[in-house]
């Protein structure tokens, strides 16, 4: 069971420096603190946690209640960052005047190099809108939008986890449970368009089988001619919309 | 968009202030007018998810619609609302009039710049975005609630009409998100990533503002500290896509995140309320056994796990309590307050 808890640990600490930081601490606090309230709200109940933590029972219980994979959770009830800036309060005011200020400034320092700084992660970029989505799928979105009624749009593997945050009237054959490999059942319009050759012919009759009322195709990642049963309606952001001529069964009409 | 963006602010600060004030005043240790209103700011909060939480699990459950919720909610809110003015009026006004006179407290040139962190990193919770595949699902139910007036009604991944899980279903946080957008008129997706992240940060702000005060009782200079290194450790704080401090920045229209960087905190900070309590009287008021119930229902709001995690940190201090203080039947009270909010888990592992 230890080797389904120690990855959790290891993803939870990251680099580790803080997970230090806070052991330091609570060692610090266990030796030097008097306040029983502070000893056992900083001290007692953080290790009574960890305890908890790395009881395989615990994890047992908490894969019944919810999934294994958020048992990091529990970690939550540690709290890692009062535990922290406490401590270094504790230390700098122990000081005065410009060694004390100094003193904070090492700590502020040493706490900024103990971890990462949001702003620079990876997934964090410069929000293009108040809707934080990228504008081509605001533009598709706005473009395809049908006052009123739902329609069934195929869309790009790059804009499924935004499209219906954005319009939920716009639905899609499938979504990003393709993405995060939640692949119940088989799907032969999804398995041709990310894994298969796309071929124009399969796509069009399957597209149109699922009731799609538009096709949307990066144009690097266009199809080599037009799908069947598809035509050619507008190119927008450097994205290529085929809409349906046809409808299928079950399937309302688009009108110009 | 200017009327929906005040409606907004009346919702997110407004509100919850009016809301918490007779909790506010119930503590005998808030004597200043800036801890008067983070701890109503923050308790009032608190009381409006504990009050969403079991109309939202009803109306999601018995397949209601968004409206329906959003009025059954409003109703309910003004009668409680109702009841603790009368509450203010009868017990309390004085001691509110007394409060407000009282001189500003003087305010530390570190608490200054722990203020300013936070706010830096309010204004970029609007400006700076962070994709997470998870709002697929949670801002897509908000938005589909709002388009739809429906309540979990579609598949949010792809909107065909599915029923969404259970697991989801009894932590409705995004129910909230839809409500925010629902009155105020603003487009949900933009009230999820841009106008409401900063509430959030603002909470967990508040928190910790109350646990330095609790902390560090009358001395101005070391909250200010501690409010500064806590604003640098959560601004540094990713460290891994796991910490409390990223979910907050990243993702805080997310129910974990609100029970991450918010909840538990405030349930921490709660919990060394109570210990100080104990130790100096051997008791527990009544105000904080009830707030007690109230955060276990609004971290259910948060996330399935978030009662049961309640109840997991509750428990083991006040297993800690019963050992430290020799007292029993506090602790065994605190356990059967949060008792109530079990209800929610319960529920989710019967249905399933």
């Amino acid at each position: 069971m230890f080797s389904h808890i120690l990855p959790v640990i290891k993803e939870y600490m990251g680099v580790g420096i803080v997970s230090v930081l806070f052991l330091l601490s609570l060692f610090y606090l266990a030796v030097t603190e008097k306040e029983r309230a502070k000893r056992v709200c900083f001290v007692y109940v953080p290790v009574l946690v960890l305890i908890f933590f790395l009881c395989p029972v615990s994890y047992v219980i908490y894969g019944k209640i919810s999934e294994s994979v958020t048992y990091y959770r529990l970690l939550w009830l540690i709290p890692v960052t009062p535990v922290i800036a406490y401590s270094a309060v504790r230390i700098c005011t122990r000081f005065s005047g410009l060694k004390q200020n100094i003193c904070i400034l090492a700590f502020a320092g040493l706490f900024a190099l103990s971890g990462r700084l949001m702003y620079s992660d990876f997934y964090m970029i410069e929000a293009p809108n108040m809707y934080h989505m990228p504008v081509q799928v605001v533009d598709i979105c706005d473009a395809l939008h049908a006052e009123g009624r739902e329609i069934m749009v195929l869309m790009p593997y790059e804009f499924q986890q935004f499209v219906r945050q954005y319009d939920p009237n716009i639905c899609m054959p499938y979504g990003r449970e393709y993405m995060m490999n939640i692949i119940v059942q088989t799907d032969e319009l999804r398995d041709e368009m990310m894994e298969g050759g796309r071929d124009p012919e399969i796509v069009g009759h399957l597209a149109t089988e699922r009731g799609c009322h538009y096709i949307v195709v990066s144009q690097f990642e266009d199809f080599a001619e037009t799908p069947w049963n598809y035509e050619e309606f507008m190119n927008i952001d450097g994205y290529k919309v085929y809409r349906i001529i046809e409808a299928g069964p079950n399937m309302w009409a688009l009108q110009d | 968009m200017i009327k929906g963006i005040v409606i907004l602010i009346m919702l997110e600060l407004l509100a919850p202030v009016l809301f918490g004030l007779v909790f506010a005043l119930s503590d005998k240790n808030v004597t200043g007018r800036k801890h008067l209103l983070i701890s109503s700011f923050v308790n009032g909060q608190i009381l409006l998810y504990a009050l969403f939480q079991p109309i939202t699990v009803f109306s999601v459950f018995k397949k209601k619609r968004l409206t329906y919720n959003t009025k059954v909610f409003i109703i309910a809110a003004c009668v409680v609302l109702l009841v603790l003015i009368v509450i203010l009026a009868a017990r309390y006004l004085k001691r509110l009039k007394t409060v407000l006179t009282n001189p500003l407290e003087k305010v530390s040139f570190w608490g200054v710049a722990a203020v300013l962190v936070f706010v830096f990193m309010m204004i970029m919770s609007f400006f700076m975005m962070y994709t997470d595949g998870d709002d697929a699902y949670y801002v897509t139910t908000a938005a589909e609630a709002v388009a739809s007036d429906t309540l979990y009604a579609k598949d949010p991944y792809t909107g065909t009409g599915t029923v969404s899980s259970l697991r989801y279903m009894s932590a409705p946080y995004p129910i909230w998100i839809a409500f925010l957008a629902y009155v105020s008129g603003l487009h949900v997706t933009a009230v999820a990533h841009s106008f409401f992240p900063w509430t959030i940060i603002l909470l967990s702000f508040s928190v910790l503002f109350l646990m330095a005060r609790s902390l560090f009782e009358g001395d101005t200079k070391k909250r200010g500290i501690f409010l500064f290194f806590s604003s640098i450790l959560i601004l540094f704080g990713d460290y891994s896509i796991y910490s409390p401090e990223n979910f907050l920045l990243a993702r805080a229209r997310q129910g974990k995140a609100a029970l991450a960087a918010f909840m538990l905190p405030y349930i921490v900070c709660l919990l060394i309320c109570i210990a100080k309590e104990l130790e100096k009287t051997g008791k527990i008021t009544l105000r904080n056994l009830i707030l007690i119930t109230f955060a276990g229902f609004a971290a259910s709001l948060c996330s399935t796990i978030g009662g049961a995690l309640c109840l997991a940190l509750v428990g083991l201090t006040a297993l800690c309590f019963a050992f430290v203080y020799k007292n029993i039947k506090y602790p065994l009270l605190m356990i059967l307050m949060n008792l109530p909010a079990e209800a929610f888990v319960l529920l989710y592992l019967v249905k399933r």
